[in-house]
């Protein structure tokens, strides 16, 4: 049962918590929070210990005779922190804030102009916003009743998605069908992000970066052209897929959001993009990396605007009939059997070449020597004299890329006596 | 005098016995005024100052003693000390790691570490 303190132990209890609140100044708010506490607990248990033994003169004297004699011990202690930990602590993002808040982060965004004593930030070099970590944590502590904790994203069962990914889904599969392809690959997701319809604010940030339904439109087309002949309509997620969206989620969590939105899905196709050597390279032309598409996201969700887009596609205009050049100096590829330019097909898979004993015919790099380029009905892709094509490869085993960001084509020089078989797996 | 690195200081020493006895007494974890009161009680009777020990002094040695691994801390149950109408307690207990620490500062100081002067022992020679 708590007794109320003498008005003598009030004002050296008084003394104490001053001493401590000047002995813990600017140090790491946890530091500090953490010492004030055990003091305020001590001070607590000391006059309910010595309360109803003691004079209550003598037991404010007792503790006044603990804070002058720990003093020294006091700012050594300061010391050692002042060495061993930063004495500005790091700055939050508004992802972090809104983690110690338990608000989702636009709820944060929303109570800079909602609430006048909430803290001041200042803009993030790598996007958003940093805030002063002692006055957001002071400010949490003055404002207790925030409400029931924000529990993150709403997790869904495997292959379950929010009703935004949802739609971003949706759009991407009507662009998979039109095509009359049967996967809805990572390209179709951004399809998807770019549609007019797509909500969230991937599409405004992919636009500040020139990408646009029109843009992807005309890359489309270079890349295709003529669309698949029309299949059984069955549409499927590869692997790839799948785990952007499973990503997407991940996106959402580390940015304290409540829902998982277009902007995620971007979030995870950008960080997808790493590791595909084509889209580097399209993108980079652009200045489109991880990065930049991550400040722009949280920028923007933070109700700072992205740079106007630019006026010009980098780089050379596309132009509608350069798929029909040249793709290697002195290539001339035969036309499909139905009569189509085989550069304006998808690569359908690859072939290796194998000796009359079955085995795996090597280039000299060590690689196994294929022909890329096979179209679905398997017929190989040809120069005009009769001889196979793949992909070139650099030396650190890359794909040598042409402007456009797409792979160069060279023949294939394939020894007497070898077959072609379809290969488990790309090189 | 210059103290070695790691060594511990009396006032440690004193918290670390202070810490063993009172979980030995059914007490597994302590707070910075019950172990004040617990050193207080422990000086007066080998005849000691009868005074609690001094806030910096106390906290900074619970401090270091917890960065060193032989003390753990936690803080308790915000509930538990919201029903008893008082702050939340900073509560210690002693790890083995400080009971090993406790039983080397106690030992005498000539008494020689176990394992150190050991006999040559007899095994395989090489040939």
């Amino acid at each position: 049962m708590t007794r109320p303190a003498s008005r003598s132990y009030a004002l050296a209890a008084r003394l104490t918590r001053w001493w401590v609140r000047r002995y813990t100044r600017r140090l790491p708010s946890l530091v500090q929070s953490a010492r004030r506490a055990e003091i305020d607990a001590d001070l607590w248990d000391h006059w309910h210990d010595r309360a109803a033994e003691r004079r209550p003169v003598a037991v404010a004297l007792e503790v006044v005779g603990r804070l002058v004699l720990g003093i020294p011990a006091d700012l050594a202690w300061r010391h050692a922190q002042h060495r061993g930990a930063p004495m500005e602590p790091e700055p939050l993002t508004t992802a972090d804030v809104a983690r110690v808040l338990g608000l989702p982060r636009r709820q944060v965004v929303e109570l800079t102009t909602a609430v006048p004593d909430f803290p001041a930030a200042t803009p993030a070099p790598d996007g958003g916003r940093l805030w002063p970590r002692a006055r957001v944590e002071a400010w949490a502590a003055a404002h207790p009743d925030r409400g029931p904790r924000h529990p993150g994203p709403q997790l869904f069962e495997v292959g379950g998605l929010s009703p935004q990914v949802g739609e971003v889904l949706d759009l991407a599969t009507a662009q998979a069908r039109a095509d009359h392809r049967p996967v809805v690959t990572p390209d179709d997701l951004l399809d998807g992000l770019v549609h007019p319809d797509c909500p969230g604010a991937a599409r405004t940030v992919l636009a500040s970066f020139g990408i646009t339904a029109e843009s992807r439109r005309r890359a489309r087309e270079r890349s295709i052209a003529d669309p698949y002949e029309p299949g059984p309509g069955l549409v499927s997620l590869p692997p790839a897929t799948q785990l952007v969206l499973e990503r997407a989620h991940l996106e959402a969590v580390l940015l304290a959001d409540a829902e998982v939105s277009s902007e995620h899905v971007l979030l995870a196709l950008a960080s997808h993009w790493a590791y595909d050597p084509v889209a580097v390279a399209s993108f980079r032309r652009r200045g489109m990396d991880l990065t930049e598409v991550r400040k722009r996201v949280v920028d923007l969700t933070e109700g700072i605007a992205p740079p106007p887009p630019p006026q010009e596609p980098p780089g050379p205009e596309p132009d509608p009939g350069a798929a029909e050049g040249q793709v290697a100096p002195g290539l001339d590829l035969a036309p499909t059997p139905d009569g189509k330019d085989p550069r304006r097909r998808m690569p359908w898979g690859s072939m290796v070449f194998t000796d009359a004993d079955g085995n795996w015919i090597k280039r000299p790099d060590g690689r196994a020597l294929r022909q890329y380029f096979v179209d679905r009905d398997g017929n190989p892709v040809l120069t005009t004299d009769g001889r196979p094509v793949h992909l070139v490869h650099d030396e650190a085993g890359q794909w040598v890329l042409d402007a456009d960001g797409r792979p160069t084509m060279a023949p294939v020089e394939v020894p007497e006596g070898s077959a072609v078989r379809p290969a488990p797996e790309r090189s | 005098m210059r103290r070695k690195p790691g060594a511990l200081r009396p006032i440690e020493v004193a918290i670390l016995a202070a810490g063993v006895e009172l979980q030995a007494s059914g007490t597994p974890e302590f707070h910075g005024f019950r172990i004040a009161k617990a050193l207080r009680e422990h000086a007066g009777v080998e005849g000691g100052a009868r005074q609690l020990t001094a806030h910096g002094t106390l906290y900074k040695a619970l401090d270091r003693l917890a960065q060193a691994g032989l003390l753990t801390s936690r803080w308790e149950d915000a509930l538990a000390a919201a029903e008893e109408g008082r702050p939340r307690r900073h509560l210690y207990a002693v790890t083995a790691l400080g009971e090993r620490a406790l039983a080397r500062a106690r030992a005498p100081a000539s008494a020689p570490e176990a394992g150190r002067a050991r006999a040559p022992q007899p095994g395989l020679r090489r040939s």
